[in-house]
Order: C-alpha cells, then structure tokens, then sequence
C-alpha cells in the first residue's frame, strides 16, 4: 500500500506543476459554476412575456404598466423578429404586440384596440398565459367597459350621455367593493428552486470531475510510452498498484476539485447542501469512479492524443445525456431511461435527493451501490487491458 | 569564374557571440563532387544551411548559377537539392507519396513526374519498397529514401549533408555507390562528412574545414602534395615516461622529419625518408631506453593532411 | 521571390525550369496536410461525428417540446351558484382534447370548506386550487368585497402564479358585470334614457375595449440546429489547435526545412497549413449541417445564410487557430493553448449556456463562436433571411482576417531562422 501512495503523491506533484491541469481542473469550473448560477439564479416563479409596443400614446404604456402587475414577468421588445425568435427559443413564454393605434382605439366611444398575443405552436401554455393578459386588459379598461357598456345599453352614442357614463363609472369603481385573491402555499421551496448554485454546483461538478478524470488517462500512455510502466511492472510494486497509485494521484486531485467547488457554493453562494455525511461520500465515490474510468481509457489508448480525442466528446456527450447540463426531470421518459446508462445519471439523482430531499446517505444507498460496481468493474478492466499491451 | 554552379564568398555567420563560419569561400564546377570534410561541429551544416538558402549568412554571398541564395530567393532554389543529415521525410507516408509530394513542389508534373520518382527509386534501390511506410523502413533505407527525395528534380546542385552518419556498412556501401552513380549525371555535388575514405572516394576536390574556416582546398593529390612526399610513421614506443618524452623530442631533430605527434603509446611522424627515421628512431630510442614495440609505415593521405594542418585527428576516437 | 530572369541551367540538367506559383504550392501542401490528417481516425471521430451524436443527445432529450408546464389546476366550488358553476365550466372548456401535450388543465370539484381544498393539492390530486368560498358571487355581484384562495405548491411557483392569474381573471370578469350593470342603471336614472335589460346583457356580453387576439408562430425550429454548430465549431476549434503542433513536429523532423529549402516560400507553407484546416473545418460543418438536415429533418433556416455563416466562422476559427500556431514555442504549449482556448470560447460563446440575459449573453458577441450561434439562431429561430445576418457575417470574417492576419506575421517570422 506505501508503494501505492508514494505513486499517488508522485503523479500529484507532477500534475500540480502542469498549469493547463490547474486551470481546466480549479479555474474552468469555477467559472462555469459562477457564470451559470448567475445566468440562471433561482426557478423562475412567473411565467415570461415579451412586449412589443408600437404606440406610443398614453393608453399603451398604461396598459403595459397593468401587465407588470398582472403576474407576468415583462420583458421588452423592439422588434418583432427578435421576439419571434426568443419565442421558438422558449426564453419567454409568449410575445405581446401593442399595435400603433391602439391608445386612439382604446379612447375612442366605439374603437375596439386588439393586442396580439403571440406564442409558439408547440406550446401548450397559451390558456394559461392568456387568461393573465385578458385578466390585465380587463383590469386596464374597467372603467372604459363600464362606459361602453352603459352607452351600448342605452342605445345612444350622444357624447353628453357618454360623458355622463364616465362620470358613474368612475364612482362605481370607486364604491364597488375590491376583490382580492389571497394566496397560500403548501410545503417548503426545493433549495435548488431557491438557490441557482444548488443545482449549478453538482452538476458541474460531475462533469468536471469525470472530464478530469478522464484526461488522467493521459498520465498512463505517457508513462506507457516512457517505458516507466515497464519498469514498474518489473519491481517488485506490480503493475496493480501503478495503476492505483496514477488512479490515486487523480482520485484525490478529484477530491480536491469536488470539495473548492463545494466550498464555494456552500461560502460564497450560501447553497444548504443538506446532510455533508452523504455529500463526502457521495464525492469521493464519484472521483474515484471518474478515475477508474481514465485507467481505462489510459491502457487502451495508444497515443495521449487520442486520450484527449475520446474523452473530450465523451465527457461532454455522457454529461449532456446524464442530466448535467440540464435537469432530467425536463427530458422524456425514454430519454431518462437512456441517461441511466450512464453513471452521471445516477450522481445527478443522488445530488438531488441530498440537496432537495434532504436524503442522508442511506437515502442513496442504490445509487452508492451503481456507483461503486462501476467503478470496481471499470478499474479491472484497466488492470486487465494495461497488462496485456505491456506484455505483448 | 561564371561558369561555376555553387560560389560561396567570404561566408560568415554568428549565432550571438560565436562564430560558426568565418569567411568561407568555395566554388563547384558542373558536374564536379565537392568535398566538405571536417570533425563534427566544424561548420559543415552552417555552411550547407545558408548554401541550401536556409539560414541567412551574416556576411559574404552565396550564387548558385549566378543567381544569389538567402532564405527569400525561392525561385533560384530550384536549382538545389537537398538531402538533409536528418530523414527529412513524412513518416506516416510511403517513398512514393513523399517523393510525388515534394518534387510536385519543385514544379514536376504528370509523365515527367512519374518517370523520374521511378528512375531516383531505381538510382537508390527502393522501387520494390516504394510503396510502403518510411516507419517500416530500415535506418539505411530511409536514408536512401532521405537521399532520393532531394535529386527527385534533378537539381543542378546536390547537397548531401553527411548521408552516412549511423547507417550500417552494407548500407553505407550502397549509398556511396548511389552518389558516385550521379557524377556521371552531371550533377555537382556538395557532399559534407568526416570520413575521410568518403571524401577520398567520391569527391573531385576536397575542402577541408576546422572551426569555421576554409583551411585548404584542392584535389586529393594536390592536398596530399601539400604535405610534401612525406610519409606518415607510426611508432609504438613504451618506457618511463620522461624517456619517451625525451625521445619524441629527439625524433623531431631526425632529417626530412616535418611534425611530430604525440600519441598515447608512441607517436605519429611526417617525413621525407621513412627508412632513414625509422633507423634514427630505433638507435634515438636504444639510447633512452624506450622500447619501440611495432612500426606502420603509411602513404600519405587526407587523414595525415588534416593532422598536419590542424594538429589534431579528424575523428576523436570515434 | 526575387530574381525575375529564369536560371541559367546547366546543360546537363534537365527536370524542373521553373518553380510552380506560390498558389500552387500553397494548394499541394494543403493537399498532403489534409491526406495526412485523414488518415488519424480520431480527427474523423472529433470533426465529423462527435457533433452529431452530441446534436442527437440534446435532440431527443428536447424532443417532447420541452418548457410546457404539464399542470392541474382545479377549481374548488363551495358557493354552488350558478354563476361560480358557469365560471368552472367554462375554464374546462379550455382544456387542451389531446390530453399528451401537457399544458395546464382545469377540473372543478365541489368542496365545503377550505381544508377540503388544500387537501386536493396536499393529496395530489392538483397542482394548485382556486377556491371559491361560499357567498363570493353574491358579494360581487353586489359590489361587495370578496377574495378567492389560491392553494399552491412551494415547489411549483410558476403553477400556482398561473392559478393567480386565473383567480385574478374570475375576479375582473365578474366585478367587471357588477361595474358595467350599476353604471348603466345610473346614467338611465341621470338621462331618463329607459334601460332595456335584453340590450343590457347584450352590451355586458359584447367584447371588452381591449380585445386580445391569439397568434400561433409556426415553428419548425429545432434545438439540434443550436446545439450541432455550437458543438461543431468547438471540436473544430480543438482540432484546429493540431495545426500548430504539427507545424511544431514538423519544424522539429525536418520536413518543414525540407520544404523552405525548395523553390517555396514560407508564405506558401502557412497558407498550404490554413487552407487544409479550413477545407477540414468546412467539411466538418457542412457534414454536420447536411446530415442533421437531412437525417433528423432540422431546419436551420435560409441555407444561403447558413453557408455564409459556415464559411465565415470556419474563417475565423482557423484565423485563432494560426495565432496559436505562431504563439506556441513547443508542442506542449500548443496543446495547452488549445484545451484553454476551446473551453474559453464554448463557455464564453454560449455553446453549453445560451441564456437570454446575464453575463454571459453579453460575452458572447465578442467571440466568432458566439457570434454565429447568434446568426444561426436568427436564421433557424429568428427566421432571418441571409441578408439579415450580413452585419454578423461581417463581425466573424473580421475576427478571422484580424486574428489570421496576426497569425500569419508571427508563424512566418516563427520560419525565419
């Protein structure tokens, strides 16, 4: 086991002195996990609009006034391109177009002033974000449809009587009675709903950590083609413990990686990351599997070329697939059952049942247990494959 | 002298504060073999570099069929070939591929193409193996793939620099074969090494080159004349060493005898009549009490040329 | 190239009289780089299908049109009038028939007192309720005060906003008849005017002053057509990173000296050098575009603006990628600047996080990268034409001749002994 080590803290000094390993393992992440948490701060609690207005009268900025407060989050527009295609892109739920002419319409005694709600075929959200504009236009003309209403009524379009109407209205609004809706929510808001790094943190971190773990595979053909791994298979240490202790040297380079991004999301960006037993264990299971992996691909690869030619498209690919670039839970059901052949999928489940489930380290025992399997059967495999090409 | 095809003038170059080449001057006739010969770090490849128009010279000129040479005048370059001390070649291509790929950059095309890749394969003996891997290819056979690729365009002049280094004899034979072939293209040749029996073998004239300087120039026999028709002797001598030194002195007071140098049991000796000193040195070494244990008597060539002029062998003890 | 007359040739020489143009040459080792580089299967691996298995990844996990809410709100009556039974049953009528597509669907269920409708969302029966406690329509039909509950999840905020505005929408409608109703009984009384309660539930039921019509964008866009160039152009990049080692390699073999000692300039060998990498980046993209265009039916928008774009960014890449080259002093160095390059510019350009807003949105017009995912985004999404992206056309090929430019002047000075 000495042996072990003394390979693992020799491949470590060697990777510390490597400025590119430095940034890409410490420096790339952290920006990542900044600049995402920060793009997307918390779950959003309103649904998104776009408006477009081309009036400008008085009315039209009345109106879009009445919007902000009807719920909606108002973003907006100055053209109706770029609406268009924020739109088909989902960053806001449907688009508005106050039409010129529509502060003239809405103070005429019979013009009607049509908004224009746009929203994407594909969505299914139209009803809902409908009933919140049609709710905000109607609050905007109270008055105005009281009037229209009376003159239509009386059957008369004699602008003393519409003066009159507007007179009554405005006292009926002012002596009608509010109507209010009181609002009460059950249960407690999901910390990675409340906190954008609490989903940025982990995420990043199984990506990272696996990439890193991968690019580790590059130390073996390196040390393969130095002729180093031969002479270590002709001491005494055996080629079993140069594979761990290169594996080594990476698992806890993993660790260190996993526990500043940790640090930072839990001192800097204040994340609850809930039971810290089932965090540790649910890191150090994961860079060792990271690690594992890497060996792998070390004693299979030829050249460190083609270390970096694989893991690059195959850390991002497993990533993307496995739910950490962006949640499972917004995939299909098929698409979910696929992401579980990868082991991300099963960190990215655990991460969510510590962080938002409040689960301890029994509550991931399934996903420990993957985890560990993989990792055991990856590191064989390694062992296995590495003294075969050495032997040949 | 117009109608030389290399002439190198006053060549000088500096890498900082060291003087490579200093003042090289050299011209080659068409369809001669010019020999460059010199120990390792002589200023062989310096001065091959800036000829082939790949290092800019510090001073001096170089013309090749009267028109200058520096790393810009690529048209003029035309006219070269170069056959690097390096296999210049892409390994992961085969002989063919490599040949096609830089005699199509020398402006080759189409029949001419092909017929001269075959007729430089066949000159260097690769045509069955032109279609493989230069990673398959032995050390002596990637020279000879290195050497072809440098004549493919039939260049006025060919430049090899030190094509037999760390190639095995039998190789080495057919390389030398394979240069001596083109003497009789036409081509002038400037070839560089430190073997003396290369230069001696291939070349019309000889330069003879020792820390960045052009020390003397001619035909073999005009540089062995130089030494006079004086004879190399070689003695094995063993004693106290105060009696071989006083012995060696005496040796330099013997008739006819030109230098004297130390070796380390015994020494070297250029001379007009051998007989007569090697006679003065077995009474010289009766009288100190040195025991001359063998005698080699040797025509003079290069080897002894080099020695008188610089004082020192031309391959340290390799 | 100095030296105009033709060289005066030995007579015993025959083979080549003169050089080939610059251009040419520049062509054949383009040529040799590109055959060479062909024969690496992890460059095929890396251009050719990584980009587009990556593409099918975020294809099919964004398939099921994703950013719907998948909702059920109902509606808990315990008035029992009505008018709170004609509120309900006209929010149903709302819902979506096909009942796959998700969206917000509303259900009404008689309750009696409020725990029995926090209870239907405590159960799960509901996503979020809209209660209606009893005597509400009567107070608004009176003009009185009332207030309707809404019981949501913590856990789903924008459901129970929904359910809010639903709430807020019930409320207006029906205090809205109560306003329309008084004023007209009150301007009859002013005027003397009769008022006629047939014309009075006409004109109530007419259409309000602000009429919001509803638009369906046709959307053929596809989040493959974002996400294959992004990832396209980032392998490229990387890849692209491989001509400065192997100018490096080269330079160290010899070949490179080899080839400045012929009749070619060093110009012809750093074009030669940039044009296979850009012929290989083309290739890459239009690989990826033709093949998810075709194979997967994405639609990436007008293809004359999407071959501009191609060719301008693969420019631009190569332009980065040769001041690589000409920066790097060593292999080792090479390899750094490229892994750093490549995740600066796909973290920066918005590859893996393309948001609306935030820093990052602003980062990203400052790389070429960046600056095509915007102009495929407005082709695909945006339904731009090619002449639309022109001015982004332009930023892109700019980066690319400034960066190739800077490129090319330190490589050549690189060559120079």
């Amino acid at each position: 086991m000495s042996n072990v080590l003394t390979i693992g803290w020799f491949e470590t000094k060697r990777y510390l002195g490597d400025k590119v390993a430095l940034f890409t393992t410490v420096v790339m992440p952290v920006l990542l996990v900044v600049l995402i948490g920060l793009s997307f701060g918390s779950t959003p609690d309103r649904l998104s609009i776009g408006v477009l207005t081309e009036d400008p009268g008085p009315a039209a900025s009345e109106f879009t006034q009445q919007l902000e407060s009807a719920n909606l989050d108002v973003i907006d527009y100055t053209s109706q391109d770029d609406l268009a295609r924020d739109i088909r892109l989902g960053f806001i739920t449907a688009g508005l177009t106050v039409p010129a002419g529509f502060s003239a319409a809405a103070d005429s005694p019979d013009g009607q002033a049509t908004v224009t709600m746009s929203i994407d075929q594909t969505s299914a959200n139209g009803g809902a974000i409908a009933s919140a504009i049609q709710s905000a236009a109607a609050q905007f003309a109270e008055q105005r449809n009281a009037v229209r209403v009376a003159t239509n009524a009386l059957g008369t379009s004699d602008p003393a009587v519409a003066d009159a109407a507007n007179t009554s209205a405005q006292q009926v609004i002012a002596s009608t009675g509010e109507t209010t809706v009181d609002e009460t929510t059950l249960g407690a808001l999901n910390e990675s709903d409340r906190n954008g790094f609490a989903s940025a943190v982990p995420t990043q971190l199984t990506l990272f950590v696996f990439l890193n773990g991968l690019l580790a595979g590059m130390t073996l053909v390196e040390s393969r083609r130095l002729g180093v791994s031969k002479r270590m298979l002709a001491t005494p240490t055996g080629i079993g413990p140069h594979i761990l202790g290169i594996g080594l040297g990476r698992w806890w380079l993993g660790g260190i990686q996993a526990a500043l991004l940790l640090a930072i999301g839990a001192l800097l960006f204040g994340v609850d990351f809930g039971n810290w037993g089932a965090v540790a264990v649910l890191a150090v299971v994961w860079t060792a599997l990271a690690a594992a992996v890497g060996m792998l691909i070390g004693s299979l690869a030829r050249t460190a070329d083609q270390v970096v030619a694989i893991s690059v498209p195959l850390g991002i690919g497993m990533g993307m697939l496995g739910g950490s670039m962006w949640p499972l839970s917004v995939v299909p059901p098929f698409m979910r059952a696929i992401a579980h052949a990868t082991p991300h999928a099963w960190a990215n489940d655990a991460w969510i049942a510590i962080i938002d489930g409040g689960a301890g380290v029994g509550g991931i025992a399934t996903e420990l247990l993957v985890l560990s399997a993989v990792t055991v059967a990856m590191a064989s495999l390694a062992v296995f494959f590495l003294r075969r090409t050495l032997s040949k | 002298m117009a109608d030389l095809v290399l002439d190198c003038r006053d060549l000088v170059r500096r890498f900082d504060s060291l003087v490579a080449v200093d003042g090289v001057s050299f011209g080659i006739g068409p369809g001669e073999t010019y020999g460059l010969l010199g120990p390792n770090g002589a200023g062989k490849t310096t001065t091959i570099s800036m000829v082939a128009g790949l290092l800019e010279p510090s001073g001096g000129t170089v013309t090749v069929l009267g028109q200058e040479i520096t790393p810009r005048s690529t048209t003029a370059k035309g006219a070269i070939g170069l056959v690097p001390q390096d296999i210049a070649l892409y390994p992961d291509l085969s002989a063919r591929e490599n040949l096609t790929f830089f005699a199509k950059l020398q402006g080759l095309r189409g029949s001419e193409l092909a017929t001269r890749i075959d007729e430089v394969l066949d000159i260097v003996g690769l045509a069955d193996r032109a279609g493989d891997k230069i990673d398959t290819y032995s050390g002596g056979m990637k020279r000879r793939a290195n050497i072809a690729v440098g004549m493919v365009h039939q260049p006025t002049l060919l430049i090899l620099d030190e094509p037999t280094v760390g190639v095995d004899p039998q190789s080495r034979n057919a390389i030398l074969e394979s240069v001596d072939a083109l003497s009789t293209t036409g081509m002038a040749v400037l070839y560089t090494t430190h073997y003396m029996e290369e230069a001696e073998r291939l070349c019309d004239r000889i330069g003879i080159i020792d820390s960045g300087k052009l020390i003397a120039e001619g035909t073999r026999e005009e540089l062995v004349a130089r030494l006079g028709d004086s004879t190399a002797v070689t003695f094995r001598a063993d004693g106290p060493v105060e009696a071989v030194r006083g012995w060696r002195d005496d040796l330099s007071q013997l008739r006819t005898v030109s230098t004297v140098q130390p070796q380390e049991y015994g020494a070297t000796v250029t001379c007009g009549h051998a007989s007569e000193v090697v006679a003065g040195a077995f009474s010289a070494a009766e009288k100190r009490g040195v025991t001359i244990g063998g005698v080699d008597v040797t025509a003079p060539d290069l080897e002894a040329v080099f020695l008188s002029l610089t004082g020192k062998a031309l391959r340290d003890g390799s | 190239m100095t030296g105009s007359a033709p060289p005066k040739l030995h007579p015993a020489a025959g083979g080549a009289t003169h050089s080939p143009p610059m251009l040419s040459q520049a062509l054949l080792i383009a040529r040799l780089d590109l055959h060479r580089r062909l024969r690496d299967r992890s460059i095929l691996l890396q251009v050719f299908l990584a980009p587009i298995l990556l593409a099918v990844i975020v294809g099919g996990a964004f398939s099921g049109g994703g950013g719907n809410l998948d909702a059920t709100i109902v509606i808990a009556d315990a008035d029992r009038t009505a008018v709170s039974g004609a509120v309900g049953a006209a929010l149903t009528q709302t819902n979506t028939t096909d009942g796959e597509s998700g969206g917000v669907t509303f259900e009404t269920v008689p309750v009696a007192n409020p725990d029995e409708a926090s209870a239907l969302v405590d159960s799960g029966a509901a996503d979020a309720v809209i209660y209606i406690p009893a005597g509400y329509t009567a107070a608004v039909s009176e003009g009185e005060p009332a207030a309707l509950t809404v019981v949501g999840k913590a856990t789903s905020p924008i459901v129970t906003g929904v359910a809010r505005s639903v709430a807020d929408g019930i409320n207006t409608r029906l205090r809205a008849q109560y306003i329309g109703t008084e004023t007209a009984v009150r301007v009859s009384e002013q005027t003397g005017i009769p008022l006629d309660s047939a014309q009075l539930t006409e004109a109530l039921n007419a259409e309000d002053v602000v009429v919001v019509a509803d638009s369906r964008l046709t959307n053929t866009f596809n989040i493959m057509s974002f996400f294959a160039p992004g990832m396209a152009m980032i392998f490229l990049f990387f890849v692209m990173g491989t001509t400065a080692r192997s100018v490096l390699t080269e330079q160290r073999d010899g070949t490179l000296g080899r080839v400045l000692a012929g009749p070619t300039p060093a110009t012809a060998v750093v074009l030669g050098k940039a044009v296979a990498v850009y012929v290989l980046g083309l290739a890459s993209m239009l690989t990826v575009y033709l093949v998810t265009t075709f194979a997967f039916g994405v639609d990436w928008g007008d293809p004359l603006g999407v071959v501009l774009v191609i060719l301008a960014v693969v420019a631009a890449i190569t332009g980065l990628s040769l001041i690589v080259t000409g920066l790097a002093r060593n292999e080792e160095q090479a390899q750094s600047m490229t892994i750093i390059g490549t995740l600066l510019l796909a973290v920066l350009g918005g590859t893996f996080v393309y948001s609306a807003s935030g820093p990052l949105s602003q980062a990203r017009a400052f790389t070429p990268n960046g600056q095509a995912l915007m102009a495929f985004i407005d082709l695909s999404a945006g339904q731009a034409n090619w002449q639309d992206i022109l001015p982004r056309v332009g930023i892109i090929l700019a980066i690319g001749v400034v960066s190739g430019a800077i490129g090319l002047i330190s490589i050549r000075r690189g060559l120079q002994p």
